[in-house]
């Protein structure tokens, strides 16, 4: 691996590098063995995982391995560590970035790298130009940021053969892996090859209530700060990018609390039973299974949670809301920038604020009056409505009892 | 004996010592193995021996070298393994009918058995015990696979491809040259990662019937693509194609080929007609190869190359070819195959995976039964022949009851064996059912060292290997 791309991520590059490319070969193997089992008859070749599963991928094998780790069955942990971000927890190195690069975070509203660490699909494209020393491992299709880009498996069979077998003839303290870590990444490899894109996406991003809680806050309080600049943008005719944008993150972030407070919990609850169910079935797997259960709390621990149970009940609301406010804005500006997927959602928003969420969707006019009302007008009933929202959320009491604020 | 890191040093100082002392002017290198010795010492390590590949000759070419055009006074008869002396007899007997009077035949053994019966000249490991002898011969074997330079490459064309993507994308891509159900990847020595395209498509009939001698025969033997990684960078693609051919060479067929080839049809032409056809069709499947890559290479992601490097070395083999020449004609036809479609498209064949577990056992079985069958016919008093492609590949399907392997995956047990020095290949002459003589690639185990492991193998794994035996 290239020195000077390590050096990106950390200043002790040559252990770094052994770690990372050892941590990286056992994604390698995770995400080839998912790949070959998607495929299908009518789509030969390596399947993809979008890059936010990827991320997810890495954080869930990651996590394992760590615990495994931690109960002494491996001889080290991955060269990761856990950060939060807005898609949930994900695996990340600290980073060095370049001035040119700072100043390039975060102008795309779906870029959202952060300035001190890179998430594992970044460190992949990061890496990508060390080709030195070191193999493709992963071939991503687009920006690391991009939420439509895709990781594909590039490593080949043959390879983790070759890396299995060279290992007999390296020094213990060298070796890539010993005889019991095969054995545990294979079945690792085997147990998340079972899943699909979205039931790793649930287990990666959920571990625990209190994660989950404070992954929840973490979006709420950005979707706090978007909803003000929204909010201030309403009055400052020539900040209109600006505002559609905040807009634009407000539905975003919005979705991910919905997202997080309750729709994956289906699928988590899926992955785990399957999971434990692979795991269970091998004799391999028993002490992995052990870590499994260590490292990942049964579904109904989670979301019986009272903040998350309280947070579930106005996620849709909240996310209605934030499409209704994106809609109304794009309305009064003239803009025609919603795809029509996005209009039947902002007609569907509408109509439940008004027939559920009724004190909020009340006060809110239909889209077609919204151009032509007054400046006032229209300030004044997005302000009432988002004291009523805004009073929706989980209690301050609440967010202190998890340590947020 | 762990003299890995240390071997090539000891081949150099050898191999450096003799030249100097005796002033030799021709190397000519005791089979393929010896070959490949010095190919690593030329092209490979690092100091490299400072010797021309066109003073270089293996015994496999000594009848077809122009011995008239020779200037010089030694020879030296090089080869790395003397175990009992009858090889290296054999071919200083040989060298001896073919060389001008008054040259003198210098014999060199790296390593010479401590039990042999005919010594040369020099040795380096003068007289080694049968353990230690078999440990060298690991030794060298390893060395050879460690610089990529594998046993059987001293008599093919090899392009070179330097790879900007992943290993799974290129085998991917490359598995387009066949049908989809013969693209094989697996480890083999020195744990490179190695593909195998078995049969795969000959994009045109009317250019390979070109090189074929009428009465030339294409079914059941050897035909693959194998594809070597050279370094974590760069990859070797070696066609393999050898027909079985009728031993005539008939003037209308001969004025169709390549100019290279035509000094060869000066002299009567006996094995190295096979050579010659195998060395053209070869280049044929390289059409297939080359165009199954053309997505690959037009997004910079491989980056195809013809080194002269690549082509020196089969001056060995083929002393009467300009390779050069040659060179100059497999960069033709890669160019012309730039410009063609692949068979397949892409995403519609996947390279299947041959485990290390399962072709280890495979080969150990192959081996048995290899050794067995060599054993009884030196037991009957027979000639031991060695087998055909056909044959082999029978003898490997025989045994791969009970071990779930494809059925075209054993190609890749006999690239392993041949890489691990296990077996070795010749060229045999058979009679035609049309009652005409004909030349085929036949296979048979190493040696005496390789065959008395085997056996004791065989001792300790009986039940686990019903048949072998």
């Amino acid at each position: 691996m290239a020195q000077s791309d390590l050096e990106q991520f950390t200043i002790d590059a040559e252990e770094a590098g052994r770690n990372v490319a050892r941590t990286m070969r056992l994604l390698a193997k995770v995400q080839l063995e998912w790949s070959h089992a998607h495929s299908s008859s009518s789509r030969k070749g390596p399947q993809p995982l979008g890059v936010i599963e990827f991320d997810k991928m890495v954080t869930l094998f990651c996590r394992l391995w760590n615990q495994l780790h931690d109960s002494q069955m491996t001889r080290y942990r991955t060269a990761f560590l856990q950060r939060r971000g807005f898609h949930g927890p994900g695996m990340a190195m600290k980073i060095d970035r370049r001035a040119d690069e700072k100043a390039s975070l975060g102008k795309d509203p779906l870029d959202r790298r952060r300035s001190d660490f890179a998430f594992a699909t970044e460190i992949v494209e990061k890496l990508k130009p060390a080709l030195s020393d070191t193999r493709i491992l992963f071939r991503l299709d687009g920006m690391a940021w991009n939420p439509k880009a895709k990781v594909y498996p590039a490593l080949e069979r043959s390879e983790w053969d070759a890396w299995i077998s060279q290992a007999e003839s390296v020094k213990p303290e060298y070796r890539f892996l010993t005889t019991s870590e095969v054995v545990y990444a294979e079945t690792i490899s085997m147990a998340m090859a079972g899943l699909s894109p979205k039931q790793i996406r649930a287990l990666g991003t959920h571990c625990c209530a209190k994660d989950t809680q404070k992954d929840i806050q973490y979006n709420t309080t950005a979707w706090e700060r978007s909803f003000n600049h929204f909010l201030e943008g309403q009055q400052d005719p020539h900040d209109d990018d600006n505002t559609e944008q905040a807009a634009y993150r407000m539905v975003t972030t919005s979705r991910e609390i919905r997202q997080k407070s309750y729709v994956n919990q289906g699928e988590y609850e899926t992955a785990y039973r399957k999971c434990s169910q692979s795991l269970a079935s091998v004799s391999s797997g028993k002490a992995i299974l052990e870590a499994f259960k260590a490292a990942q709390q049964p579904a109904n621990l989670i979301w019986q949670d009272a903040f998350i149970a309280e947070v579930a009940k106005i996620a849709q609301t909240l996310l209605d809301f934030s499409v209704y406010c994106r809609r109304g804005f794009l309305a009064r500006i003239s803009s025609s920038n919603l795809k029509p997927s996005e209009i039947r959602e902002s007609d569907t928003a509408h109509e439940r604020l008004v027939f559920v969420a009724k004190k909020i969707g009340g006060i809110l006019p239909m889209y077609a009056t919204i151009p032509d009302m007054s400046q006032t007008n229209w300030t004044k009933a997005l302000s009432v409505a988002s004291n009523r929202v805004l009073g929706l959320l989980p209690s301050s009491k609440l967010r202190h009892s998890v340590g947020i604020c | 004996m762990n003299c890995f890191s240390t071997i090539e040093k000891q081949l150099l100082t050898f191999i450096e010592g003799i030249i100097e002392q005796e002033h030799i002017n021709l190397i000519v290198c005791s089979e393929r193995k010896a070959t490949a010795v010095l190919r690593a010492l030329l092209d490979e390590t690092k100091p490299r021996l400072h010797w021309d590949w066109t003073k270089t000759l293996s015994t496999a070419a000594m009848s077809h070298f122009d011995w008239s055009s020779f200037e010089g006074d030694k020879v030296l008869l090089f080869d790395e393994l003397v175990h009992h002396g009858k090889t290296l007899f054999k071919y200083e007997e040989l060298l001896r009918e073919y060389v001008p009077d008054g040259v003198q035949i210098v014999t060199a053994g790296f390593v010479v058995w401590d039990r042999c019966e005919y010594e040369p000249k020099y040795s380096f490991y003068g007289s080694v015990d049968s353990e230690t002898y078999g440990e060298i011969r690991e030794d060298i074997v390893s060395m050879l696979q460690r610089y990529g330079s594998l046993l059987l490459d001293t008599e093919h064309i090899e392009l070179s491809v330097r790879i900007k993507c992943g290993v799974g994308e290129f085998y991917n891509e490359l598995a387009r040259a066949t049908d989809g159900s013969t693209a094989f990847s697996f480890v083999s020595g020195a744990g490179r990662t190695n593909l195998t395209l078995e049969q795969p498509e000959i994009l045109s009939t009317e250019l390979l019937g070109r090189c074929l001698p009428p009465g030339s025969n294409t079914d059941d033997v050897v035909c693959k693509v194998r594809v070597l990684e050279r370094s974590h960078e760069v990859f070797s693609i070696m066609p393999i194609f050898y027909p079985d051919v009728m031993s005539v060479a008939p003037p209308e067929w001969r004025a169709g080929l390549p100019s290279f080839c035509q000094p060869y049809f000066n002299n009567k032409l006996g094995k190295e007609l096979f050579y010659i056809v195998g060395l053209l069709c070869s280049v044929e499947l390289l059409r297939g190869v080359v165009a199954a890559l053309n997505d690959l290479a037009r997004v910079g992601k491989i980056l195809v190359e013809i080194p002269r490097m690549n082509f020196s070395h089969l001056h060995a083999m083929f002393p009467r070819i300009d390779t050069d020449e040659l060179r100059q004609y497999v960069s033709d036809v890669v160019a012309e195959s730039k410009r063609l479609k692949p068979a397949r498209s892409r995403g519609s064949v996947t390279v299947q995976n041959v485990p290390t577990s399962k072709l280890k056992m495979l080969s150990s079985a192959v081996m048995c039964s290899l050794v067995d069958i060599h054993d009884d016919a030196v037991t009957d008093q027979n000639e031991p022949k060695g087998e055909t492609w056909s044959e082999l590949i029978e003898i490997a399907r025989s045994v791969r009851q009970g071990i779930d392997v494809d059925k075209n995956a054993l190609t890749v047990v006999v690239d392993r064996l041949i890489d691990g020095g296990l077996i070795v290949t010749d060229v045999e002459e058979t009679t035609h059912p049309s009652g005409k003589l004909c030349f085929e690639r036949t296979f048979t185990p190493e040696g005496e060292v390789v065959s008395s492991k085997i056996r004791q193998q065989m001792m300790v794994r009986n039940p686990v290997w019903p048949k072998a035996i």
